[in-house]
């Protein structure tokens, strides 16, 4: 075998292997059944060209170098067709030509005219020469048709300055540059000049350079199989070409040497595949698993971990900052955020702190999104320029929809890889499926946020409520008392203005002293209206739970109690039972932790008690709080327990460990309770280094006990003094 | 004749029931309680009764209205509130309030109200 038919063989192998694939996985894609049958004409110019190499005489030969044309006159036409359908250009006219010249050229393959005889050439093989009448005509269809499909690859290469596009074309048009610059040679021979055509050694290079493309940016639309078909096309094509090499290089040598016959010579190639089939075979697995598959292997479990995870956060900041480090670690982008929409300022807010873009919600590719709920990639083919600069703008080059249930509640970005590479299907596919599990939580984690604003909302509305009724009736005595002394006013004004009333200096005192008594209480009155508005800001400012400073705890207990009545305006028919030692020592605490503290324990009371009353119509409720300073452990204990319905023996040990989310009122209330007081007040407590412990008795009531550490330095001091020694 | 008047702020009752008392024809009574204000109820059976809706404990000045009108059936209440809505204003009614006002108010105008009143028991 010459190596004219050796590369010949290599690449109708190749080719048939790569046209076959290609067709097989989505062969409902069109490019991808052009490209199949591109393929298999240029299988078929290998396959022919391998038996002129090996034919014996002119006549055979010329029948084969007519099947070989065969191949050779359809592979301009489908190229072209793949290339204006890769590039999405639209040239009908220039295609029907093409395809109609193709059918001429075919018609004439079998004539004279094309083709009129063989001549011996190289030494080795019968070449087709002299050329037929139009066979000049052909070639320069062929290169014309080849060269158009290149500048138009070459001049989109230009105009496509990023992404994954790019690097498609970019191998593109390597693989086929080669593979026609290559193939291009056999034509020369025909036309008298005697330059062995070598560059058909170079043809089977464009497969491989395309299955590369395909495989490691995406080339075809080709996602499953790709190990197997890579394993299966290495071992075929190892299998043939050890046959093909030692047939040509080895036979004459062991011919030679030992004087063996064909089928002796043939041992030793029998030999090597056999040995070297195995170890072959792990070597291509490993590598397509290590090479191609890693990535996706890598993706795939971190991606499975971390949807393990996410879906149980319920705190936005978490589940931002997790994603946000998953992705650092994993893909590596030069930028990241998600946007979630902030309906009060109409725009949507990157959420990743530290970086606070915002864009409107009227941006176009927001607007795609939306509309085909998939990701937009700033290299999509059609994309508007507006989409482009968008996306420019915020440094994305990949914008994902963050959607769920039907809501639209954001959308991902990603900029460009820090390592320069492209983001791969494998990428899309997988931050697709991030994306969904995302909104999922997002949704959640809103739906918390929602809960708890309602909770603290309608907690607030009560106290809104008993504060306004509060407020009037302190303007309604101001108002009653100011009145009361006008009418009196007047009345003696009258009286002393009167001719029969003389000036009755005791009757003036005692006017005055009532004035005045009055102007006191009026006083008082706004004294009290002001110290209800300072309750409420004081309730409303989230910070002033953290405010430490040297306190009397008693102070707390009488605070709790007086907000819980602007809460529920019953509330002072309970009975108050107060055992509060105030000498207890002043200790560095924060009031507004400790009243919210006293608040808590006295609403869930409360809650029981009302429980009871619809058992017990005769129940008579009771509060008992019992604050006092404990000196051998130098803590202040406080005591608040109740006579009321009290908690389950099962739920104590979930109440005393403060489960977030569990709340003693599903268990002992008709009402039902979102489970953050005890949580809440676990927390209080311990930022105080304190313990609490809820004991209780169904039916009989029950008893917070909560243990503070009396303290003269706020807790980080104190490290600092320990650091000091 | 008597009139009752229950508030839980004793500012409110010391200022109301001296003024109402001006009044010819008008003798004041003052409770800070439900509890008094039956007292006062048994003991002095008064026509008109001037009463805080929300007190400082389960009972509203409505609920006394009604166990009032049981003693003295003939008798006319003002339920004074700080929240007169709809709900209440229909409550109210359904029990034959004569009217429901709303706090702050002025004494002068409460005192016109419980002169017309008592003008109208006058008559019946």
């Amino acid at each position: 075998m010459g190596l004219f038919s050796l590369s010949g063989l290599l690449v109708g192998i190749s080719c048939i292997s790569m046209g076959i694939w290609v067709y097989i996985h989505r062969r409902s894609n069109p490019i991808n059944t052009v490209w199949s049958l591109f393929c298999i004409f240029v299988s078929i110019w290998g396959f022919a060209g391998c038996a002129i190499g090996l034919s014996k005489d002119a006549a055979s030969a010329l029948v084969f170098w007519r099947v070989a044309y065969i191949g050779v006159i359809l592979i301009p036409a489908p190229f072209y067709h793949f290339v204006t359908k890769f590039l999405e250009i639209k040239r009908p006219i220039t295609l029907m030509t093409s395809y109609a010249m193709t059918v001429f050229f075919l018609a004439a393959d079998f004539t004279p005219l094309m083709m009129p005889g063989t001549k011996w050439m190289f030494d080795e093989l019968f070449y087709v020469s002299p050329p037929g009448l139009i066979y000049p005509y052909f070639v320069a269809f062929f290169i014309v048709l080849v060269a158009a499909s290149h500048i138009d690859l070459g001049r989109y290469l230009v105009m496509t300055s990023t992404g994954r596009r790019r690097e498609q074309i970019k191998w593109f048009f390597m693989a086929t540059a080669v593979g026609f610059a290559g193939g291009i040679t056999c034509f020369l021979p025909v036309f008298g000049i005697e330059i062995y055509p070598y560059g058909n050694l170079t043809v089977p290079l464009y497969p491989l350079i395309m299955t590369y493309a395909i495989l490691r940016h995406q080339l075809l639309d080709i996602d499953v199989f790709i190990k197997k078909a890579t394993i299966f096309t290495g071992m075929f094509a190892f299998s043939v070409g050890a046959i093909a090499i030692m047939s040509v290089f080895g036979r004459p040598i062991f011919q030679e040497l030992f004087g063996w016959g064909d089928i002796l010579s043939s041992i030793p190639s029998v030999l090597i595949i056999l040995f070297a089939f195995e170890p072959l075979k792990n070597l291509l697995t490993n590598t397509t698993e290590n090479f191609l598959f890693q990535k996706k292997f890598d993706y795939s479990q971190v991606l499975k971990l971390f949807v393990e995870d996410v879906l149980t956060v319920l705190d936005l900041r978490v589940i931002i900052k997790g994603t946000k480090d998953l992705i650092d670690k994993t893909i590596h982008p030069a930028s990241f955020g998600i946007y979630l929409l902030d309906i009060g300022r109409n725009a949507y807010i990157n959420q990743v702190e530290g970086d606070e873009k915002s864009l409107v919600p009227s941006a176009v590719f927001i607007q795609q999104m939306k509309e085909r709920n998939k990701c937009v990639y700033i290299d999509q083919p059609g994309n508007e320029e507006r989409v482009i600069s968008e996306l420019n703008e915020v440094e994305a080059v990949l914008a994902f929809p963050l959607e769920s249930q039907g809501k639209f509640l954001g959308f991902m970005l990603l900029g460009k890889k820090k390592s320069g590479d492209d983001y791969t299907k494998d990428d899309i596919d997988i931050l697709t499926d991030l994306s969904k599990t995302e909104s999922i939580a997002i949704l959640n984690a809103k739906a918390t946020v929602e809960l708890a604003d309602a909770k603290i909302t309608k907690h607030l509305a009560a106290m809104a409520d008993g504060m306004s009724h509060q407020f009037k009736n302190r303007f309604h005595a101001i108002m009653g008392l100011l009145n009361k002394e006008k009418i009196f006013m007047k009345r003696d004004i009258e009286m002393m203005e009167s001719e029969e009333k003389k000036y009755d200096y005791d009757a003036v005192l005692k006017r005055f002293k009532e004035i005045d008594t009055a102007i006191e209480k009026a006083e008082s009155n706004c004294k009290r209206g002001a110290s209800i508005a300072n309750a409420l800001l004081n309730r409303t400012r989230p910070d002033r739970k953290k405010q430490f400073d040297m306190n009397q705890v008693a102070d707390a207990f009488g605070m709790g109690l007086s907000l819980i009545g602007f809460k529920h305006r019953d509330f002072n028919s309970i009975k108050i039972v107060e055992h509060i030692d105030h000498k207890i020592p002043k200790s560095w605490l924060s009031i507004g932790a400790l009243e919210e503290i006293c608040f808590n324990a006295l609403d869930n009371s409360y809650d029981s008690i009302q429980d009871k009353k619809k058992l017990d119509p005769n129940y008579i409720p009771e509060i008992e709080c019992i604050m006092h300073y404990k000196s051998e452990s130098s803590t202040i204990q406080i005591v608040i327990k109740d006579n009321a319905q009290g908690i389950k023996a099962e739920n104590l040990e979930k109440t005393n460990a403060g489960i977030p989310g569990f709340t003693t009122k599903g268990t002992s209330s008709l009402k039902s309770g979102f489970g953050a007081g005890i949580s809440t007040m676990k927390e209080l407590i311990q930022m105080h280094a304190g313990t609490y412990h809820y004991s209780s008795e169904w039916g009989k009531g029950s008893a917070l006990t909560i243990n503070i550490p009396v303290k003269s330095t706020p807790e980080r001091y104190r490290k600092d003094e320990r650091k000091g020694m | 004749m008597n009139v009752l008047v229950l508030d839980d702020e004793e500012d409110i009752v010391d200022s109301l029931v001296p003024v109402l008392n001006i009044i010819e024809g008008i003798t004041a009574y003052g409770a800070k309680t439900s509890g008094r204000a039956f007292e006062i109820i048994a003991e002095h059976s008064p026509r008109i009764l001037l009463l805080d809706y929300s007190l400082k404990e389960i009972s509203t000045g409505l609920d006394v209205y009604i166990q009032a009108a049981k003693i003295v059936p003939d008798c006319k209440a003002i339920i004074v509130t700080g929240n007169a809505d709809y709900e209440l204003k229909e409550k109210c009614e359904k029990v034959g309030v004569e009217n429901i006002i709303e706090k702050p108010i002025l004494l002068e105008d409460i005192m016109k109200m419980v002169e017309a009143l008592k003008n109208q028991c006058d008559r019946v």
